[in-house]
């Protein structure tokens, strides 16, 4: 095997792994910081053995077993928070520091330079985990959890170090500043890990499978006997991952579900190795993760609409939404109008992330212009870093909208939903909603850049909103106060799709503003629309205008620097 | 372009660009530039700050995807075979930065596994290149306790530890004491000896004098000369500047110097003068006695007489590029 292999398949081969080890664990380090694992380790299980075991009269197998579980918490400190955070913090510095270009100049893949920051950064913290793991031996071997449980649990979790340590490395190749990375990474971790799974509970569980939460229900927590202390949860949801039509092994799905996001981050990771200035997704990548993305959506709403019990779960769950925000709305209906605001809010932000990633700056197009010129070519590519992202921005509502035809084709289907089948302008408003904002997003990104784009956008999404609140906490909710927010999406999407069903509000309790949901929405959508022509109008003259001036330029002749 | 002498001509092209060009935004550093550095030269590129210098290098480096124009180190395309190109490449950049948690020795010998070298010679060409460099001392130095002359030492060990054929050093005596300098400049005869090619910027002329066989002058992004140093100096001592520095002021030099056949005078305040020399003969020593026998016989008393070596401003004005804005 040649030496450029092993540096990726061996990490001892890894001259960057071997460098994180000497400087991470300089032995004064890795004593200090060791003693301070072992220590909180034996007192968190020594704790919770001695209360669990002899205190709560429980036999030693069962607090053997039970004390596992803050050893399992406090490794995903170690691994998952702090690992995270010294690999964030490590690149941003080489980053800062211009160390990293020496990397960039070496002749060792892209890959085996990944995989050795991906384990060099974090060295100190593989070092404290191994530390912790002679206890989770003991709770294993007393406790009789079978090891073929453990084992496959230890499989998801170190993937999922691996996705949670890949995010705090392209957290530190986009940020500039180390401390900034630092911040950034943990922010990026709790949300995609902790904030975004929470929407299992709406009925969107695949993002919960990028955590090792769902294989750790399915295979430890009833083995520890958590299950029937004071959390309560359904580790019946956990055994099996209803996909489309299919029942998929939950560590299965957890290792695919990681796998697409690892390779998402790999392929930025990987172009920003190779030039900074690039845009951080190939555009074929950007539809490719959109359609994916939209695939893993519908498919985890499927069994919605297709298992009867699954929907009366998930009815259970969203019992605590107000009756008084839905007067007189079935519970079924109510499910439907939670799921289908969340999927277009989900679907919205991940289209605003690929926009984000797949769009040129305005020097970007003027770049890839003058290339293309030099080239000979008369048009730039539509697959080059500086072509519009409209186009694109275009398809990922061409993509939506077949995922919206889907569910709601489903939701018809199933006759559980609807007691009249919905208008055509009902049914297509919520999709005209998202694609005209999707499209006025792209827009404006694109013209304005980054930076300034933010701060339209809150403005103009939250400055109507805030106004709406303010302006219904003074006074009563009203029709005419509603459409003060309607420059807002969350609040014309909410109308939307709340109109799907607007004959089967009660009429006696229904208030002026939602007696006038049909208005409202129309005049959402149109206003959107209009923000969306005005947008797309702007950026087609602004590109025009760039085209012009970049093809048209004369370009500079080459000097003969010897006349 | 560069390659014009004959001399050059035999050896095959080391570095080569074509219509390189590099854009940061709105603002153009380098303007479409031409460069073709034979085997075994060593390069010299001078200009300003801002000229373009590091972004040339850069680009050369593989570490700045330039607008356009096409780069072949060692004839191959950087752009399509980076890798192979990263085999003989080495790069030094402006103000060396080091891993400041590092021994030096970890340092190289991280790099020295990063270029495949095997373990058994690892060990080996570390010592071989802090020993070239002067940092065997340092050895186990951590690399955040070294001053800033030390630290470019150490960057040059690490840039010469897979034997690099081409190397580029982006102001490497910056922060070297006068012997490192000296040593620095060895050192790169000793590489150019061994067929070596490199290309070294700075923005002092004279801190590339003495060792470089080619320079090329950059100002605002553009390559404004280029060419073997005997040819630039030549065109240089077309023309000398002299200061004066006269006892008390004296309004009877400047007549004297503008009655003076090709000497002009650049600048006078306070009883110092600054003059040119571009006559007949060049400017040549015996036109500036001649000078100064004309000062002495007014009975103008003249504390000092001196040339003063021309820098990289000076080189501008004369090639014609009109200095900064």
């Amino acid at each position: 095997m040649s030496a450029a292999w092993m540096q990726v398949v061996n990490p001892f081969a890894n001259p960057l792994v071997v460098s994180g080890i000497r400087t991470r664990l300089r032995w004064m380090y890795a004593l200090g910081w060791g003693a301070v694992v072992v220590v909180i380790t034996s007192f968190i299980y020594t704790l919770v053995f001695i209360v669990t075991g002899e205190r709560g009269q429980l036999q030693t197998e069962v607090a053997a077993k039970t004390a596992l579980l803050p050893v399992i918490v406090w490794q995903g400190v170690i691994l998952m928070g702090m690992g995270t955070s010294a690999v964030a913090w490590g690149i941003a510095g080489e980053k800062s520091r211009h160390l990293i270009d020496y990397q960039r100049m070496t002749p060792m893949s892209p890959t085996a330079k990944i995989i050795g920051y991906l384990f060099g950064l974090p060295a100190r913290e593989y070092f404290l985990f191994a530390l912790t793991m002679p206890y989770v031996a003991y709770s294993v071997v007393v406790g009789g959890i079978p090891l073929a449980e453990v084992s496959q649990y230890y499989l998801v979790f170190f993937t999922s170090v691996i996705v949670y340590h890949m995010t705090g490395l392209v957290a530190g190749m986009v940020s500039p500043k180390p401390w900034r990375a630092a911040m950034a990474a943990p922010a990026i971790v709790f949300l995609l890990y902790v904030v975004i799974p929470q929407l299992s509970w709406l009925g969107f569980s695949f993002a919960e499978f990028l955590t090792v939460r769902p294989t750790f229900y399915a295979l430890i927590a009833e083995e520890i006997h958590i299950y029937d202390a004071a959390m309560p949860i359904n580790i019946e949801r956990f055994r099996t991952v209803p996909f489309y039509g299919w029942e998929l092994h939950p560590t299965f799905f957890s290792l695919l579900t990681q796998a697409l996001l690892f390779a998402a981050l790999y392929i930025v990771v990987y172009r920003k190795w190779h030039d900074e200035s690039r845009n951080a997704f190939p555009k074929w990548f950007g539809l490719v993760a959109y359609a994916v993305a939209q695939f893993m959506l519908v498919g985890t709403l499927w069994r919605y609409f297709t298992d009867l019990d699954a929907l009366a779960w998930l009815g259970e769950h969203l019992h605590q939404v107000p009756a008084g925000l839905f007067p007189g709305l079935r519970r079924e209906a109510i499910v439907l109008i939670i799921m289908l605001y969340t999927f277009f809010a989900i679907s919205l932000g991940l289209v605003l992330i690929l926009l984000m990633t797949i769009t040129p700056t305005r020097h970007g197009v003027a770049k890839g212009i003058r290339r293309a010129r030099k080239r000979g070519m008369a048009r730039l590519s539509v697959w080059s870093d500086a072509y519009t992202s409209f186009p694109y921005g275009v398809c990922f509502v061409a993509i939506t909208a077949i995922s919206y035809w889907k569910l709601m084709s489903l939701a018809i289907e199933s006759g559980w939903y609807f007691s009249s089948t919905p208008t055509i302008f009902e049914m297509a408003a919520p999709m005209l909603l998202f694609a005209v904002v999707a499209v006025y997003l792209q827009a404006f990104l694109e013209q304005w850049g980054a930076r300034p784009f933010g701060v339209a956008m809150f403005m103009l999404w939250f400055v109507p909103f805030f106004t709406y609140v303010i302006v219904i906490a003074r006074y009563d909710p009203s029709a005419q106060a509603a459409y003060i927010a309607a420059p807002a999406p969350m609040a014309t999407g909410a109308y939307a799709v709340m109109n799907l069903f607007a004959d089967d509000f009660s009429r006696a309790a229904l208030g002026d503003d939602l007696a006038a949901l049909p208005q409202l929405t129309r005049f959402g959508v149109q206003l959107s629309a209009l923000i969306a022509l005005g947008g797309v109008v702007m950026l087609w003259r602004r590109n025009r205008k760039l085209a012009g001036e970049e093809w048209g330029r004369t370009m500079t002749q080459p000097l003969d620097a010897s006349s | 372009m560069m390659s014009d002498s004959a001399a050059c001509d035999a050896a095959p092209v080391m570095i080569r660009t074509v219509d390189l060009r590099v854009d940061y935004g709105d603002m153009t550093a380098v303007r479409d530039v031409n460069l073709a550095i034979p085997a075994g030269e060593v390069f010299g590129l001078i200009g300003p700050n801002g000229a373009g210098k590091t972004s040339v290098i850069r680009a050369l480096a593989t570490l700045l995807d330039p607008t356009y124009g096409e780069i072949h180190i060692g004839g191959m395309d950087v752009a399509e075979h980076p890798a192979a190109v990263h085999r003989i490449l080495g790069y030094m950049p402006d103000l060396a930065p080091a891993h400041e948690d590092m021994r030096c020795w970890e340092l190289l010998d991280m790099f020295a596994a990063a270029h495949f070298l095997p373990r058994a010679r690892r060990r080996e060409r570390v010592a071989e290149c802090l020993e070239l460099t002067g940092m065997t001392p340092y050895r186990n130095s951590m690399a955040g306790t070294l001053s800033r002359g030390l630290m470019q030492r150490l960057i040059l060990a690490k840039t010469l530890l897979h034997d690099p054929q081409v190397l580029l050093l982006d102001e490497p005596a910056s922060g070297l004491d006068p012997l490192a300098r000296i040593e620095l400049r060895n050192l790169l005869r000793n590489l150019r000896l061994r067929g070596r090619t490199v290309l070294i910027s700075s923005h002092i002329l004279t801190e590339l004098s003495g060792f470089c066989t080619s320079l090329g002058i950059m100002d605002r992004g553009r390559l404004i000369a280029a060419g073997r140093i005997e040819e630039i100096t030549a065109g240089i001592h077309k023309g000398r500047r002299f200061t004066i520095e006269l006892e008390h002021h004296d309004d009877r030099a400047a007549e004297v110097i503008g009655s003076f056949p090709g000497a002009r005078l650049i600048e006078g305040v306070n009883g110092r003068l600054e003059v040119s020399l571009s006559g007949g003969g060049g400017g040549g020593d015996g036109e500036a006695a001649d000078l100064l026998a004309a000062l002495v016989k007014r009975e103008i008393r003249v504390r000092e007489f001196f040339e003063r070596p021309h820098d990289v401003e000076d080189l501008l004005l004369r090639l014609g590029s009109g200095g900064r804005p």
